[in-house]
């Protein structure tokens, strides 16, 4: 995000008569102290002096007068103060829409007033929104109305261009469609004309009449059913190839990425998107060309056997669609709310049937009854009125089609009794009045379908052109790791508005088991991963054996990480299948070692089908410590050079707690340990402890040096054991 | 500080939690600081700058107040369990640093809402003034709750809220049929 934007040439000239300086840091703001939404508020500094530029009012703080500055979160927003002279104030307030840009703006004021003026912060979240047209940019760098559409259409192109053949057979063959649907009216006409009004036609003409119509539709259809088929098989390809890549290179992102977006959200991209490409290829990009020469065709063809009634019809469909069209919102919106209240219901029944216990427990069955036959009741209602308009509506407008081609009938009817037109000709006429409705009523929904296929794309181009943060230098180092960690003056958050980590170092040495305890929040479990780099640091360095951890092979480094988190996620698959996850080469007897190290051979063999139980949602049900049991055998499977224990004996009974712990006794010798435990006395085996608080390390030191020291570690202790001294 | 001392601590931080201490103009004094902020005197001791949170935002934004220190810790001071018991220049003053805290506008107005690249774009009158925002398309960034309060998110994640949705005229409520 641009954290100096440039002053309107008014407001730049004001500064500059104030001050001699340029800023270093400018933004325009949306919220004024009073909380009003206000266009014209400027907020920035200078080396020397803080500006707020509000409309014509203009105010200057000296940088000399502030001891620090601050963003405060609020809900839904945001509030700037200065320390000035001792006293915090309140400079500006704003939205959730600059809220990172205030929380940097503060960041950098506050190194100005240390006298820092070299440093510059700079702000590594993405915009929002299109410089030129304001609209939404949908999570990437293109806007989707002021970057040309061709774009989309290029990309569609070279994602189909190994299908060229197809797609040339395709037009041709909705364009051969188009001639035979023409050219068989004139069969029929001459038929007409030539044997049935002038009584001149026998029983063999109407015979071969029947054949070769028969054999037109036949030919027709064939070549319809194969382009259809073609159409089908290119969408089908196009989407399977384009979900194949979001993935792939959705699993290649880094976690940062995944943490912006919510899954269903991505899950809607891999599946929704690429159907509604899918869909556009197989309905619009195989028609369109041949949709467009139809509808050329038929205009020309019908100006050229009667151009009054030609335009009479051009006139009349229009008509139509646009009748169709203009009740469109209306249909869309009586469906939309058809389906808000019928997915009410469907909500209400799953939120109600899975809490059935607390229902029945607190005899709440009456209430439950009538609040769903309220919303029953409100479905009900809309559907009468929904089926009553389209009861209405359809006939109506099959009323209108019909009333054209009577119009039609009727005018060109008094043509043939002029002599102006031949019936077989009227005949003709009237089958291509009715076929123009449907290339126009496509051609009319056209515009809607490549927007959604644009947006659709855009979507898809938002994965695809997105680069890992978290990638492997050009001479990434592949290398074992011995375990020596070193984690040096760190800063980190998840929102660049909101640190979690700021200045925090740390020294582990090989094979060293460190305790991390602090209160829930504090930043342990996002210390772990920066050490198993799923986020890069903002700021400082964390070294691995000496070398800076983004110098490091993430695969490979990776691989030498051993994790068992206090959330334990197993995959659908069988126990085996679990284990294995961590070193897909291991023996079955390597699995099962394991397995036993972990404590969790026992239960496998009791469960139905052993190692080959499948576990899921669908499967056997395991118990929260039984999976924990099974992420630890991963773990161990893995021989990891690093291991991350995050909660790792939370959902342990005692007996199996006491023996995990010394799984991991045997297993932690000569492997650098990171443990985050609630239960202290789990972390009594650690070589180090080391309390997190106040975004940094406040103690470090073996169990015995942090009690002596009666500090944070000491009180949280003392509650532990006053809490179990209350249990027993 | 012993053993028995830090357990002590303990034992009275727990009790503090489970205490609710109620505040009233008999006990709490509240005063504007020069730099816009809100500090608390209690049982006549100076516990500075303070965080004023509302228990229920929606259904009882002028009752049940938690009173917070400022620090990290945001622990609890007192409860108000209504605005109305201070007096007229205090009420001001707490609803004023309401205000800071919630940042919802309300929606008075719908002027336009229309869907474009797969975004839904708003024109509202607020009482904060006109303004204009872009939530995401579908109804996932709306809440209509049982009293027929509307609450939108927009893609920068504010939230606005329309208070009671049958107060819109008909023609307003056709605008948002689509979007809510």
């Amino acid at each position: 995000m641009d954290l100096n934007i440039k002053l309107p040439q008014k407001l730049r000239q004001k500064l500059a008569k104030h001050s001699k300086l340029e800023p270093i840091y400018c933004i325009k703001n949306d919220i004024n102290l009073n909380g009003e939404f206000a266009s014209e508020l400027y907020i920035g500094t200078t080396e020397r002096e803080v500006f707020v530029f509000e409309g014509e009012k203009e105010e200057y703080i000296p940088i000399s007068l502030c001891q620090t500055a601050n963003c405060h979160n609020m809900v839904n927003g945001g509030v700037l103060s200065l320390t000035i002279n001792g006293e915090e104030t309140m400079i500006a307030r704003c939205s959730m829409t600059n809220i990172s840009r205030i929380a940097c703006l503060a960041k950098g004021i506050k190194l100005l007033c240390e006298g820092n003026t070299e440093k510059r912060i700079i702000n590594r979240d993405k915009e929002k929104y299109c410089s030129k047209c304001g609209r939404v940019l949908p999570g990437t760098n293109h806007c989707p109305k002021c970057d040309k559409e061709h774009r989309n259409f290029a990309r569609l192109l070279s994602i189909c261009k190994p299908h060229a053949a197809s797609l040339a057979v395709i037009i041709a063959l909705m364009l051969f469609g188009s001639a035979i649907d023409l050219s068989v009216q004139f069969v029929l006409r001459y038929f007409v004309d030539g044997y049935l009004v002038t009584g001149k036609g026998t029983a063999v003409n109407v015979l071969i009449f029947f054949a070769v119509y028969l054999g037109i539709t036949v030919v027709s259809s064939v070549g319809y059913l194969y382009r259809t088929y073609l159409c089908n098989k290119l969408g089908i390809s196009v989407s399977y190839r384009l979900r194949d890549r979001l993935n792939t290179h959705i699993q290649k992102l880094s976690l940062s990425f995944l943490d912006k977006r919510n899954p269903g959200a991505v899950i809607g991209r891999v599946m929704g998107d690429t159907n509604n490409v899918r869909g556009f290829i197989c309905d619009c990009f195989c028609n369109m060309f041949g949709m467009l020469v139809t509808l050329v065709a038929l205009a020309v063809l019908m100006l050229f056997l009667n151009w009054k009634l030609a335009l009479a019809a051009f006139a009349f469909a229009p008509l139509i669609i646009i009748f169709a069209r203009t009740f469109w919102p209306k249909i869309r919106r009586i469906f939309h709310n058809q389906h808000r209240r019928s997915d009410k219901i469907q909500n209400k029944l799953q939120d109600v049937l899975s809490g059935i216990r607390i229902v029945k427990t607190y005899g709440k069955e009456k209430q439950e009854i009538e609040e769903f036959c309220a919303l029953n009741d409100t479905l009900a209602t809309v559907q009468r009125s929904n089926e009553t308009f389209f009861a209405i509506f359809f006939p109506f407008l099959s009323l209108l089609l019909a009333f054209g081609t009577y119009l039609i009938t009727y005018l060109g009817g008094m043509g043939v009794l002029e002599g102006k037109m031949t019936v077989g000709e009227l005949m003709q006429f009237i089958a291509y009045a009715g076929m123009l409705l449907g290339p126009l009523s496509w051609m009319s929904f056209l515009p809607r379908r490549i927007i959604n296929m644009t947006t659709s794309m855009e979507r898809i181009y938002d994965i695809l052109d997105e680069t890992p943060e978290i990638k492997n230098k050009d001479n990434a180092i592949k290398k074992e790791i011995v375990g020596d960690i070193k984690i040096d003056n760190i800063s980190f958050g998840y929102n660049s508005y909101d640190p979690v980590l700021e200045g925090l170092t740390l020294d582990v040495k090989k094979g060293e088991m460190l305790g991390l305890v602090g209160s829930s929040g504090c930043g342990k479990s996002t210390l772990i991963n920066l050490i198993m780099r799923l986020y890069d640091v903002d700021e400082g360095q964390i070294l691995i054996d000496g070398h800076n951890i983004k110098d490091l092979d993430v695969a490979h480094y990776h691989s030498q990480i051993g994790v068992v988190l206090q959330e334990t996620f197993l995959f659908a698959g069988t126990v085996l299948d679990n284990i294995r996850f961590a070193r897909p080469e291991a023996s079955m007897l390597d699995i099962i070692k394991a397995a036993k190290s972990a404590n969790a051979h026992e239960f496998i063999c009791r469960l139905p089908d052993g190692y080959n139980t499948y576990i899921g949602e669908k499967g056997h049900m395991l118990s929260g410590g039984e999976k924990q049991r099974i992420a630890i055998a991963r773990a161990i499977l893995g021989d990891p050079k690093i291991l991350i224990l995050d909660e790792a004996t939370s959902a342990l009974d005692t007996e199996s707690e006491y023996q995990i712990q010394q799984a991991f006794e045997r297993l932690r010798k000569g492997r650098t340990t990171f443990a985050i435990a609630h239960r202290l006395s789990i972390l009594k085996n650690a070589d180090r402890i080391a309390v997190i608080n106040e975004k940094k390390v406040a103690e470090l030191g073996t169990h015995n040096e942090l009690l002596k020291l009666k500090g944070i570690y000491f009180g949280l202790v003392m509650a532990q054991l006053e809490m179990n001294k209350n249990k027993e | 500080m012993n053993q028995n001392d830090i357990l002590k601590q303990e034992s009275e931080e727990v009790e503090k939690l489970l205490t609710v201490n109620k505040l009233s103009p008999e006990n709490a004094a509240f005063h504007q600081t020069k730099g816009g902020f809100i500090t608390l005197t209690l049982s006549g001791e100076d516990k500075g700058m303070v965080n004023i949170i509302c228990a229920f935002p929606f259904t009882a934004p002028e009752e049940y107040l938690s009173v917070r220190t400022a620090d990290d810790k945001q622990e609890e001071l007192g409860i108000i369990e209504n605005i109305n018991v201070f007096d007229s220049q205090t009420i001001a003053l707490i609803k004023a640093q309401l205000e800071i805290r919630y940042f919802m506008p309300e929606i008075l107005k719908v002027y336009s809402v229309k869907e474009e690249y797969g975004h839904t774009y708003w024109s509202v009158l607020t009482n904060k003034g006109k303004h204009k925002f872009t939530s995401p398309s579908g109804s996932s960034g709306s809440v209509i709750r049982k009293d027929n309060r509307v609450i939108i998110k927009d893609s920068d994640q504010n939230r606005y809220e329309i208070k009671d949705l049958t107060k819109l005229t008909p023609k307003e409520i056709k605008k948002l049929d689509l979007y809510l």
